[in-house]
């Protein structure tokens, strides 16, 4: 048998029940760390065994896309095939396929699975101001600048970060990397004209 | 205006990473409709963790030594400092404008920080633990702030999950473990 217990973050010592869901701080009986440790009701929740999906009894009747031997329990919120218990993907009250689930994650399509973002709006900001805050390294900007431009307006629809962001970065971005641009357009002209005339 | 979709906990802090502190890797708190997220943002990356409501089983939040640390530290900078004082005005010719400013500066910056360093309060380490994890939330790093945070956050777990007195809790344990 498993005994649930809710241990020191620091030391692991289980702390005692009484300790549990206090108003303030207790010390830990193992390290005399002081802990507040509040718990909720799914600490409690006894996990439902897993099930396999039912066997199809009579013939005709639907069955899963994936294990055509197993009664079909519901259809698949992306792409409607039916599901048996065991391909049945929960997500936020949405039944999925496991092919939908797995497509969802790497295509972005299903936002609440999505655990990573890149930031291209930071990066063509970094790229438009870095060598210019790194003074010695101005001489960059000829490479750099095109750079951000680029990345700003290749990824101006690209998602950006998943709590609220504007496209300031991307803004800013190109009126630096624009203002460079016109600034070394300038300086070669003028170079060549004092060159050859 | 629409509603946006996540509200904002905490500023992003360093994400320790054991003993040392990974400056590159720096970790906030946002409200969602159902779920807590944690993002840690690494230069040009952001990688999600969502924790959602009726998934979490306990909040612990542990007190550390972090404060005391940087007091001790600051405390001997600070002597450092006044040490170099007492040498620059009793010693030599009197010190240029120059010297005074930069005395200023270091001063201001050092007693800032002690001051800061003590009117935010004990500082903490906060774990969220569902079935599958125990997560450090290292943005909750000062006591009063992790506190402000639960008292955001208690009302919408209890509403998806039930709340259970110390009582309770105790009654439960013992029903789970001596069954």
């Amino acid at each position: 048998m498993t005994v649930l217990s809710v241990e020191c973050p620091r030391c692991r010592t289980p702390l005692v029940e009484s300790a549990l869901n206090q108003p303030g701080l207790e010390p830990c009986a193992g390290c005399q760390s002081l802990l507040q440790v509040e718990v909720f009701p799914a600490l409690f929740r006894r996990t439902a065994p897993a099930v396999s999906g039912e066997i199809v009894l009579v013939e005709g009747e639907a069955a899963c896309f994936y294990h055509p031997a197993r009664k079909a329990v519901l259809p698949c919120h992306g792409c409607g095939r039916f599901l048996c218990a065991l391909c049945d993907c929960e997500l936020n009250g949405e039944h999925f396929c496991p092919a939908c689930l797995e497509s969802g994650k790497t295509k972005g399509k299903i936002k609440s699975l999505e655990n990573r973002r890149t930031l291209y709006d930071t990066i063509a900001l970094s790229l438009a101001i870095l060598p210019i805050v790194l003074i010695v390294f101005w001489f960059l900007t000829i490479i750099t600048a095109p750079m951000a431009l680029f990345m700003a307006i290749r990824y101006w629809n690209a998602p950006r970060s998943i709590v609220h962001r504007t496209k300031i970065r991307y803004v800013l971005a190109m009126i630096f990397a624009t203002l460079q641009i016109a600034g070394w357009g300038i300086g070669i002209y003028l170079l060549v004209t004092n060159l050859y005339g | 205006m629409a509603d946006k979709e996540y509200r904002r906990l905490t500023r992003a802090r360093m994400r320790r990473k054991g003993f040392f502190v990974s400056h590159a890797t720096r970790s906030s708190l946002w409200l969602g409709k159902d779920h807590l997220l944690s993002i840690d943002s690494t230069y040009f990356t952001e990688e999600y963790k969502r924790f959602y409501f009726r998934d979490i089983q306990a909040i612990t939040i542990r007190t550390t030594r972090r404060r005391a640390t940087w007091n001790f530290a600051l405390i001997l900078a600070l002597l450092f400092w006044l040490a170099t004082l007492v040498y620059d005005f009793s010693t030599g010719p009197p010190p240029d404008t120059t010297e005074v400013v930069l005395l200023g500066i270091s001063f201001l910056i050092i007693a800032v920080s002690l001051l800061v360093n003590n009117i935010l309060g004990p500082t903490s380490t906060v774990y969220l633990r569902t079935a599958v994890q125990i997560e450090e939330l290292p943005s909750l790093n000062r006591v009063r702030r992790a506190h402000k945070v639960m008292g955001i956050i208690r009302p919408l777990i209890v509403a998806a999950q039930g709340q259970l007195t110390p009582e309770e809790v105790l009654a439960r344990m013992q029903e789970m473990n001596y069954a």
